[in-house]
């Protein structure tokens, strides 16, 4: 994990657009992380967590962002060498580090370069639990190439973090509808950002249980 | 037939493999007065808990020429303070009231898993010791579940379509409900294109070209692909472990190094992809399965009202009385149960209590993503010497950080038995 402090012009531009979109998923009530992947200076595609609305704990930015730029390359009639070929010259900006699934996908991608808001201590996988990004030297002698990425961590880490803070003190703070998704926004959060505290669990079930829909009672 | 064969059930533990050496915490101890020793801990677990220490006792003991001496852990210390000595500013009230002197030890960071280690640990620091009720091992497993098992392995195995472009084997996934014993998803890796499968050519041209590299001329009379019986018995898993290059998890990297099929003769898959170097048999799977749970439990009418209610109920709990509260709530429980009656099952939280059945063990990538949508046991037939994330290379599920953990076995197929499922599948699939 590398943690530099300074930070060109351009990193913090690109970063505030990744912030944008984490403040879009805060918006729709997913936990909000954003990305964008930028290719030649531009960029190209942008994506944040949509796990709540599709029940799908793996539609993290990241892989929201990738499938949008596939399938406009898919469009264009790229082959897989074309394609290949473009995503080495990509580098991603994302909010908080990728998990380790994200980081595994990003390395198969052959993404050049990745810079990331906070850190991810529970399941980081650019250097707080597992490097992946550096996981050709893991890999076995003969195994094919993974080239694995460059990773620079603490890109405005601050806005990142007071963004999940929003997302769990507030849980929603433009007034929007809570939809019936509530209980699973509510375990996605106690999962991700509580300590693994049985008293945790305990109100989460009680919320379960009841349906009582005070998500200020989590916060307190 | 099948019940005749040896399949075996290995569970693949959950524990680290490393030692107590660098599995510690420090925290700051103190020596005390066994006469105040209730009161201190009392105060302590108040204004210290030790959350994610449970099983670490509070108090050491030791005699000393005949003389108790007790210590007591005060709190976690700072990992990057470099006063060694400094005290929260929380507790050092109390530190001064007690007139204690905090020093630096370590303590286990884990619970032990045996008595050798807990006897170890006990050397450092007093830890509690609980026999594992090995509640996830193969013992507790029944004949019927076993049944189960290997009867989904097996589907499993089935699912390697061998009809694809350039005709190689895929990973399968099938996402199981143990509880109703039904098939939730299921998905084949969809890393390469797909190609038609009507040409017989295509279907069997990799046993073909298997056979006709790896099979020495003189055990192989028959020209190859001239009768596709022949073919079929001459393959073999070992002497064609090429035909699994096509498999993602084991060779993830390979989707851009791909011989480039004819794009026009590539079949339009009903997603909006025609090949995605992500799209591993496990990541498809649980798409499938989040797509059924969306299909299943939608965001009806129902829940769109109840969701205003909810709305209601957060904009007004803070002037209206509890009455109206009441009310809602009420309103609600009764939505809910409808709900409930209605489709008679609960809908589940992701994948929590499913299963997954894996041909080969999962990448990072996929064992990862299984963490998230919560699975509860993977059961895989192959291991992955390459990139295998549950034991071979990479050890997924005894990473302690992470927010849930399931139980991984690896199920020995005899190897006749599975090429035996992965060549009938081609002809009959609707075998089993």
């Amino acid at each position: 994990m590398a943690q530099e402090t300074g930070h060109s012009l351009a990193e913090l531009r690109f970063m505030e657009l990744a912030l944008e979109q984490a403040r879009l998923a805060l918006e729709k009530l997913e936990v909000p992380v954003g990305c964008v992947v930028v290719k030649d200076g531009e960029v190209i595609s942008s994506g944040s967590n949509h796990t709540s609305a599709t029940r799908n704990a793996t539609r993290h930015a990241e892989m929201e962002a990738i499938d949008t730029l596939l399938e406009e390359w898919q469009k264009i009639g790229f082959n897989q060498l074309e394609v290949a070929d473009r995503l080495s010259e990509c580098d991603l900006y994302v909010t908080c580090e990728p998990c380790i699934m994200c980081a595994t996908a990003l390395s198969i991608l052959g993404i050049r370069k990745v810079f990331y808001g906070c850190a991810n201590d529970k399941f980081g996988g650019c250097g707080s639990i597992l490097s992946l990004h550096e996981i050709a030297k893991k890999l076995p002698r003969g195994a094919l190439p993974g080239k694995g990425f460059e990773c620079k961590g603490g890109v405005m880490a601050d806005e990142a973090v007071a963004l999940f803070r929003c997302f769990y003190e507030q849980g929603n703070p433009n007034g929007n509808k809570l939809s019936s998704l509530l209980p699973f926004v509510l375990q996605n959060l106690i999962d991700q950002f509580a300590s693994v505290n049985p008293l945790d669990k305990f109100l989460f079930h009680l919320i379960k249980i009841t349906s009582t829909p005070s998500i200020r009672l989590v916060a307190v | 037939m099948l019940e005749a064969m040896k399949w075996e059930i290995i569970h693949i533990h959950n524990e680290p493999d490393s030692s107590l050496e660098v599995h510690t915490v420090e925290v700051l101890v103190s020596n005390i007065e066994p006469k105040l020793a209730n009161s201190i801990v009392r105060q302590l677990n108040q204004l210290c808990p030790l959350d994610n220490l449970r099983h670490v006792k509070r108090v050491q003991r030791r005699t000393s020429q005949g003389k108790v001496e007790l210590s007591v852990i005060l709190c976690l210390a700072d990992e990057h303070e470099k006063d060694t000595e400094a005290v929260p500013i929380g507790i050092q009230p109390f530190i001064r009231a007690y007139n204690l002197c905090p020093i630096r030890t370590k303590v286990a960071k884990y619970p032990a898993r045996s008595k050798e280690e807990w006897e170890e640990q006990c050397k450092i620091w007093p830890t509690s010791f609980h026999p594992s009720t090995n509640c996830d091992g193969v013992a507790t497993l029944s004949d019927e579940d076993m049944k189960m098992i290997f009867h989904y392995m097996k589907v499993a195995i089935q699912q390697t379509k061998l009809c694809y472009s350039g005709a190689k084997v895929l990973n399968a996934a099938v996402i199981v409900d143990p509880v109703s014993r039904k098939v939730i998803a299921s998905a084949n890796d969809q890393t390469h294109p797909l190609l038609t499968t009507s040409e017989p050519s295509a279907r069997y041209g990799c046993i073909d070209r298997c056979v006709a590299t790896t099979v020495p001329p003189e055990s192989h009379p028959n020209t190859a692909g001239s009768n596709q019986d022949t073919t079929l018995q001459k393959f073999s898993l070992r002497r064609c472990s090429d035909i699994f290059a096509g498999v993602s998890c084991l060779n993830p990297w390979d989707w851009a190094a791909q011989e480039l099929g004819k794009q026009n003769s590539l079949v339009k898959r009903e997603n909006k992809f025609t090949w995605h170097p992500l799209r591993h048999a496990a990541l498809v799977a649980i798409e499938n399965a989040a797509e059924r749970d969306r299909k299943l439990f939608p965001n009806s009418d129902v829940s769109e009202s109840k969701s205003e209610a909810l709305d209601v109920l957060l904009h007004t709990t803070d002037k209206c009385p509890s009455k109206r509260q009441k009310i809602e709530e009420q309103i609600i429980d009764k939505e809910v149960s409808d709900n409930l009656k209605h489709t008679e099952i609960m809908r589940p939280y992701l994948c929590t209590g499913f299963d997954i059945y894996l041909v080969w063990e999962p990448c990072p990538m996929c064992a990862m993503a299984l963490v998230h949508q919560r699975i509860r046991r993977i059961f895989y037939a192959l291991p992955n010497p390459n990139i295998g994330a549950l034991g071979s290379v990479y050890k997924l599920q005894a990473e302690k950080s992470l927010n849930h953990h399931y139980s991984v076995f690896r199920i020995s197929v005899p190897e006749q038995d599975i090429e035996e499922l992965i060549l009938n599948t081609s002809d009959n699939t609707s075998q089993c």
